[in-house]
């Protein structure tokens, strides 16, 4: 505590000497002039002296025929006095304090946990449309309102947390699971959901568990036709429908359909030959502009270029537009080579099992298939008639029309 | 320690004091001197320095001189009131 004040107040070191330093002391001291840490060093004594002290010390000295000179100066008042001559690194010190107290009061990073379904883009492009960005200010932003518009506006979406963390806006949400068909608005307007063919195809198996089937087993349907109806009809005595009942069909159906693949691979194919030749070279960048900094031309006949770039970040999520990277330009020799019949056969089956795989991936069955595969000498071509079994369909909402002059509720649509 | 003086007027002004119980070192202006130890000595009531040395601090006290002798003796700090003096106290004495 004493420290900080002495800090504070400020005090020099002096360096006494002459007649009678002892009288000096004393006279000090009658003076209430304060005085520490007295040492003797011989010759001369060494003592800190208040700054107010020091400057009373003149008529003192005379009398009692001594010298002063001053060793060291402490404290606060001469630490400004030499800010006060560095004026620019005062004021960038200022400008930085300043500038830190401005910037922390916008966000500057917006993260999003705990999505799957909905991109990050989505969601980033949904807050813009709301004026939730980077850069904005804090003041501006209201979480409970933004959390709520998250919930009301994704059905997707059932639990929200909206937090400001210093700078950084997190946001986390906790999607629905189960896929969402029917949305909060066509319940209230009553209608039900048919469930369509998206695809043309025939129709191989048909379990209906809500609604009315309008298909059988073995038709045939086009894309966009209905194969269940939300709407089932109530029927007066003459056989009129009275008023249709609006549920959302529920069935499970599977649609057959063909399709062609094919597959084209040339025999003669390019292989390049790397000649180890490369040259590297730094690259910086601003926005779309990227400089490199080689004057002399390449000087290769045929070369792949391959860059790597990074961008300057602050923080996690807020990138700058400059890029720093290396540019490598390596050489190579084209020779063309022809694939021997095995390679010509993996490569094929390869294609063919990633393409096998995708179907596989998007729950469809291969009901037949017929592959032919006709070779020549340039090209191997492989053709594939697939009858593939899909449990092709669409929800939407009923396009029935409730009957008006019979309805119960008094509902009128369309 | 303290050093008597044979003064009459002191004498008895002394004895008022003793017999009213009065603080002797506001009344008489007697120095009070705290040792710690051998390290560190507290001066109160202390008129005024005479000598200053690393070997040697004389004081002015009203009636006597107290000196401190020893090996490095500094003064801490000092006001009009008291001192604090550090350092290897050797030996004190009334001069």
């Amino acid at each position: 505590m004493l420290h900080w004040i002495q800090y504070i107040r400020g005090y020099v070191t002096i360096k006494v000497w002459g007649y009678s330093v002892e009288r000096l002391l004393n006279l000090c001291g009658n003076h209430d002039i304060l005085v520490w840490g007295i040492e003797d060093h011989g010759d001369y004594h060494t003592m800190h002296i208040s700054i107010e002290g020091f400057f009373s010390l003149k008529p003192l000295l005379k009398k009692t025929g001594t010298r002063v000179a001053v060793l060291h100066r402490y404290g606060l008042p001469f630490f400004m006095s030499r800010m006060l001559a560095r004026k620019i690194f005062v004021g960038g010190l200022v400008c930085c304090i300043l500038f830190w107290c401005l910037a922390s009061r916008f966000i500057w990073d917006i993260r999003i946990e705990g999505n799957s379904y909905l991109t990050e883009d989505v969601l980033l492009d949904y807050l813009e449309g709301r004026g939730v960005h980077t850069a904005m200010k804090k003041s501006e932003l209201q979480i409970e309102p933004l959390e709520q518009a998250l919930r009301e506006d994704y059905d997707l979406i059932t639990w929200t947390s909206a937090q400001l963390k210093g700078t950084t806006l997190l946001i986390r949400i906790k999607e629905n699971d189960m896929p969402v068909y029917e949305t909060g608005e066509q319940k209230e307007s009553g209608r039900g959901m048919d469930i369509t063919a998206s695809l043309d195809g025939v129709v191989t198996y048909i379990i209906t568990r809500k609604g009315v089937p309008l298909v059988a087993q073995g038709q045939s349907v086009q894309a966009g036709d209905v194969l269940v109806s939300g709407a089932i009809p109530v029927y007066n005595e003459d056989n009129t429908v009275r008023k249709y009942q609006f549920v959302e069909a529920d069935a499970d159906i599977i649609l057959r359909y063909e399709k062609n693949i094919t597959l084209e691979e040339a025999v003669a194919y390019e292989e390049k030959l790397y000649t180890g030749e490369s040259i590297g070279m730094p690259v910086l960048g601003m926005g779309e502009k990227t400089l490199s900094f080689r004057f002399l031309g390449i000087p290769y006949d045929y070369y792949d270029i391959s860059e790597e770039k990074k961008q300057l970040r602050l923080l996690d999520h807020l990138y700058l537009p400059f890029y720093y990277g290396k540019r490598t330009v390596q050489e190579y020799e084209i020779a063309i080579k022809k694939h021997t019949d095995e390679e010509m056969r993996e490569l094929f089956q390869e294609r063919w099992h990633k393409i096998i795989v995708t179907l596989d991936e998007k729950g469809v069955q291969i009901a037949k298939k017929n592959v032919t595969i006709k070779k020549n000498d340039e090209k191997w071509v492989l053709n594939a008639r697939l009858q593939l079994e899909e449990a092709a369909v669409k929800r939407r909402p009923s396009r029935t029309v409730q009957t008006p002059q019979e309805d119960e509720s008094g509902q009128t649509e369309e | 320690m303290r050093r008597e003086t044979k003064h009459p007027f002191l004498r008895s002004r002394e004895l008022i004091v003793e017999s009213l119980k009065l603080p002797k070192d506001t009344m008489l202006g007697a120095a009070i001197v705290t040792v710690t130890g051998n390290r560190e000595a507290f001066v109160e009531n202390y008129k005024g320095i005479l000598e200053y040395t690393t070997e040697s601090i004389v004081l002015q006290g009203k009636n006597a001189r107290i000196c401190f002798e020893g090996k490095g003796l500094s003064i801490d700090y000092y006001t009009n009131e008291d001192m604090k003096i550090s350092g290897r106290i050797d030996a004190l004495r009334y001069l």
